[in-house]
């Protein structure tokens, strides 16, 4: 970012995590066409108040888990996927938000956000179904947008050139800063961020590390999923990693070291031959 | 600046001829067509008559038309567009057009209406038809002593009393000279549709008749004739000039006596509702000249029409046997006009079914 | 130097009002230059054509109401059927065969005049509305299936199924439905003054009229204020975001069609309901067709196809006056 000052992100590790509020059971989802990668028995729990995150080769099934936590593509069973101890495997992304869940994909422009709808109806794109002052028997109330909206603006200090401009017409910083906003701005219980500064300058990615910790630290569970191991290393308390769709154990981010990630990115823990390899760690 | 004045120039303009138009004192006769009055059949027939008026009267009468006019929705708005453009007298040409200018006529008290081929009348309504079956009964005659298969092709339109009647004339003339003449028909299911008349054409064609007869109003079938050296009759209108080679004769509606006649009685003051039904006697079907036949069958032809004129000659004679072997009539005496314009069956010897 | 063309980073309010005008001016500019090759007074061709029809407006002339009655009666089922595929199309699902379900609704609404002929209550037009309005979803529901179930493009089923819709109607009033006091035409017994939509006082305003300012209004409101509409628009500039919104693709394919499909199937029976006055074997000149350029002209917004269902219902109509007027061929 022009003209921001570098923040350094604080990130006092979290003395006692508590319950899982995000766990992941024996997660797997078939592959959706030839360039898809299908998750094996995936099993993971996050606690409130830590940060986990998601290390791994871009293409290594990534954004198959966060469609299949956020609920874009549902679970074939409920119990692979509970929140706050319920089970959600089969329900949609709305009632997982209802359930206080938010996420952030990759993509900020036609996932994200709509690159044509201005903020504050990108508000209303993840918002319509939990937040009540957004939507009135199906009427859609411009006010209490236009409030959320400016309210994140401020908060995450999301810069632009005229008000409530098109999402298009952002930097990539600005618009992921407002994109990761939108969701704090809910202050969600269970938090799952896909690369959350790809793409970003160092000043807007310092601002949302910081956010995604501070969210943490007030008893959220928070899931980053990335491939950027400065980041991880940053803001994470454990760290699994994906490859081929399967995911490694999680370990203390105090006890992995480089190396240990780069063989457990090369696989070292894929299922072979039936016998689940002994943790590198 | 520069455009608006121009804009604004224009629009004065127009508004100016707009109001220029609306001051003329003559009268206003008007027709609608439902075909294109290029069809050089039926719509372009009644357009000559529309043309015979403009000659006759000259600066006493202006005419309009609107061609091209759907049978259905369109018609009313059509013919109501006429009579709010100051037309007197409205011909309105098909009889589709029925309920659309009974209904119009009813707003429009004081403008007179003439419906062809329909059977509904006003006070303000008139109806005209032509006794086109006299001029088929010739053509069937005609095409008994030409044809060498004794099969003609015959594509019509929609089943109703008129065409059928057209039909069972044309095969009863044939019959007169050959007892075991054929009929193929091929129904296309419209009035004017070149590209199915001809495909009908060759059809009928492949099947052996030599000879193709239509009640369609589309020059294609002559043409194909024409092409593939085969006989066939025009319709509506003289169609020589299409197949100088393959026409016989045909059969022509000649609108401009009536259309003169009832034209006159509008500016005479005289007009009243009426239902004229003419034939070759009024001049209102013509045969036009004989060609491509031998001189005994030019022969027999004119002494047929010279007999319907007459009155010696009537088509439909009785007793006539249908198709089922019963018979209608009485011996020596014709059909009265309701029995055929109620015509709902074939005579003996036609080999199709009435689509019911 | 070179020139380059760069995207603008936003959408240009003014451009999105500006540009149909630019297309409008164009068209009369070239249809200008054809009169003038005809050998007509482009100025007064364009007249008759384009504003005759609209006279009312400066004369104020009671006898100038009646080319306007007529431009909105040929307007209604344009309106109609654009604005339900104004909002088909904003979902990027691509009802071609609007013109199949007009046919369709047809169809099912004459079953009232066909086989109850005699039963007059104040809901016999209800009924034959709803029963149109069914129709056309029905025949929009099959390229709906057949999307959802199978990944067949809509834009091939809807339209074949035109074909299949006019054949059907072809049949019936030929065969079944064929009125036996005819006189053989192929068309169905003539609607009962019960069976005919009310027209407003003495003019031929009609009922049909007012239900597609009706529609247009309703569905402008969808599209703006409700979520409904936000779900569509979503849907159609961004698919993947509309997942992530909980959307879902499936539904509004399912939506789109039924609703775009009923309006088309309600513009047909009031068709017949009024202008017609029975089925026959053509009961519209391609309005489900001409509805489609009424979507486009009109930005894909409902209201705009009010305004754009007028503009082409004057050039239809502008084409008939240019006949009486300058005897020009059609």
């Amino acid at each position: 970012m022009v003209g921001g000052d570098i923040h350094v992100v604080h990130t006092p590790r979290s003395q006692k995590a508590g319950p899982a509020r995000l766990s992941l059971k024996d997660l797997s989802l078939p592959a959706e066409g030839q360039f898809s990668v299908a998750l094996k028995s995936i099993s993971l729990d996050v606690k409130g108040g830590e940060v986990v995150a998601i290390a791994g080769v871009a293409g290594n099934g990534q954004s198959e888990l966060f469609d299949a936590i956020s609920g874009e593509r549902t679970l074939a069973d409920a119990g692979m996927l509970s929140i706050d101890g319920r089970p959600q495997g089969t329900v949609g992304v709305n009632a997982r938000r209802r359930a206080g869940a938010a996420f952030v994909p990759e993509e900020r422009l036609g996932h994200g956000a709509v690159p044509a709808f201005r903020l504050s109806e990108n508000v209303v794109l993840t918002r319509h179904s939990s937040d009540a002052s957004l939507v009135k028997s199906g009427l859609l109330q411009k006010s209490g947008a236009g409030d959320v909206s400016e309210r994140v603006i401020k908060t995450y200090d999301v810069r632009m050139g005229k008000v409530d401009p098109e999402a298009r017409a952002l930097s990539g910083g600005n618009l992921q800063k407002f994109v990761v906003g939108r969701e704090l701005d809910r202050e969600p219980g269970i938090l799952v961020v896909n690369q959350p500064t790809w793409g970003v300058d160092a000043g807007a990615s310092a601002t949302i590390r910081q956010a995604i910790i501070d969210l943490s630290r007030q008893g959220s569970a928070v899931l980053v999923i990335s491939q950027d191991l400065d980041e991880i290393f940053e803001i994470a308390d454990r760290i699994a990693v994906i490859s081929r769709g399967e995911l490694s154990d999680a370990h203390p981010a105090g006890e992995l070291s480089l190396q240990q990630i780069g063989l457990l990115m090369a696989g070292a823990h894929e299922k072979k031959e039936g016998v689940r390899h002994a943790a590198v760690a | 600046m520069n455009k608006m004045m121009m804009a604004t120039a224009a629009f004065a303009l127009a508004l100016g001829i707009g109001a220029a138009s609306a001051a003329a004192d003559k009268l206003k006769a008007c027709w609608v067509y439902t075909g294109p009055i290029g069809d050089f059949g039926y719509s372009f027939q009644h357009d000559q008559g529309r043309k015979a008026v403009e000659k006759e009267f000259g600066d006493k009468v202006e005419t309009k038309y609107l061609e091209n006019v759907a049978e259905g929705p369109d018609a009313e708005r059509a013919i109501e567009r006429l009579a709010r453009d100051g037309c007197k007298i409205i011909f309105t040409t098909s009889f589709g057009f029925m309920d659309a200018t009974i209904k119009v006529a009813k707003k429009f008290p004081k403008v007179h209406f003439e419906h062809a081929t329909g059977y509904k009348r006003a006070k303000n309504v008139a109806t005209y038809n032509a006794r086109f079956y006299e001029g088929r009964y010739v053509m069937g005659e005609i095409a008994g002593k030409m044809s060498k298969t004794g099969t003609a092709g015959y594509i019509v339109s929609f089943p109703i009393p008129e065409v059928i009647m057209g039909i069972n004339s044309f095969m009863l003339g044939a019959q007169s000279v050959n007892p075991n003449f054929k009929i193929k028909i091929v129904w296309v299911n419209s009035w004017y549709d070149p590209g199915k008349e001809a495909d009908a054409a060759k059809v009928l064609f492949g099947q052996g008749a030599d000879i193709i007869v239509q009640h369609t109003d589309s020059t294609a079938p002559l043409q194909v004739a024409q092409d593939q050296g085969k006989l066939g009759f025009g319709q509506s209108s003289d169609m020589i000039k299409f197949a100088p080679k393959a026409q016989l004769t045909a059969n022509t509606d000649n609108w401009n006596p009536y259309y003169i006649s009832r034209v006159k009685a509008e500016l005479d003051g005289v007009w009243k509702s009426d239902d004229t039904w003419g034939g070759m006697k009024e001049g209102m079907v013509v045969l036009s000249p004989f060609t491509n036949v031998p001189d005994d069958v030019k022969k027999m032809a004119e002494d047929s029409v010279a007999k319907i004129k007459s009155g010696e000659l009537h088509p439909f004679t009785g007793p006539i046997t249908k198709q089922d072997g019963s018979t209608v009539g009485e011996a020596g005496k014709s059909l009265p006009d309701e029995e055929l314009l109620g015509m709902a069956y074939y005579v003996k010897g036609i080999d199709d079914k009435l689509p019911q | 130097m070179r020139l380059l063309l760069e995207k603008r980073s936003e959408h240009s309010q003014l451009m999105t009002v500006i540009s149909p005008l630019i297309a409008v001016a164009l068209t009369l500019v070239t249809g200008g230059f054809m009169f003038l090759a005809m050998g007509l007074n482009p100025f007064e061709a364009l007249y008759v054509y384009f504003l005759e029809p609209l006279k009312f407006f400066w004369t104020f002339a009671a006898e100038d109401f009646w080319p306007l009655e007529q431009l909105a009666v040929k307007a209604a089922p344009l309106v109609l059927i654009g604005a339900g595929l104004a909002v088909a199309y904003s979902a990027n699902v691509w009802n071609i065969g609007a013109e199949g379900q007009l046919t369709a609704g047809a169809i099912l609404g004459a079953v009232v005049p066909v086989y109850f002929t005699d039963w007059q209550s104040p809901l016999t037009l209800i009924a034959m509305l709803a029963l149109g309005a069914i129709g056309g979803m029905l025949w929009a529901a099959i390229p709906a299936f057949l999307k959802n179930r199978f990944g067949a493009s809509e834009i091939l089923t809807s339209l074949m199924l035109v074909y299949v819709s006019q054949l059907l109607l072809d049949w019936l009033v030929r065969g079944p439905w064929r009125d036996p006091a005819g006189h053989n035409f192929p068309q169905t017994v003539a609607f009962a003054d019960w069976q005919v939509l009310p027209v407003f006082g003495e003019s031929s305003l009609h009922l049909g009229v007012l239900l597609a300012v009706i529609a247009a209004a309703a569905l402008a409101f969808m599209m703006a204020r409700t979520l409904k509409g936000f779900e569509i628009k979503t849907l159609g500039v961004s698919p993947r975001a509309g997942r992530f919104a909980g959307f879902s693709r499936a539904g509004s394919v399912w939506f789109c069609l039924l609703l775009s499909g009923g309006l088309a199937g309600l513009a047909g029976i009031a068709e017949v309901m009024n202008t017609v006055g029975q089925l026959q074997p053509k009961i519209s000149p391609g309005y489900g067709f001409t509805a489609i350029i009424v979507a486009f002209l009109g930005r894909l917004n409902p209201l705009g196809t009010l305004i754009a269902g007028l503009a082409l219902a004057i050039s239809y109509l502008g084409g008939e006056a240019a006949q009486v007027s300058l005897g020009v061929s059609a």
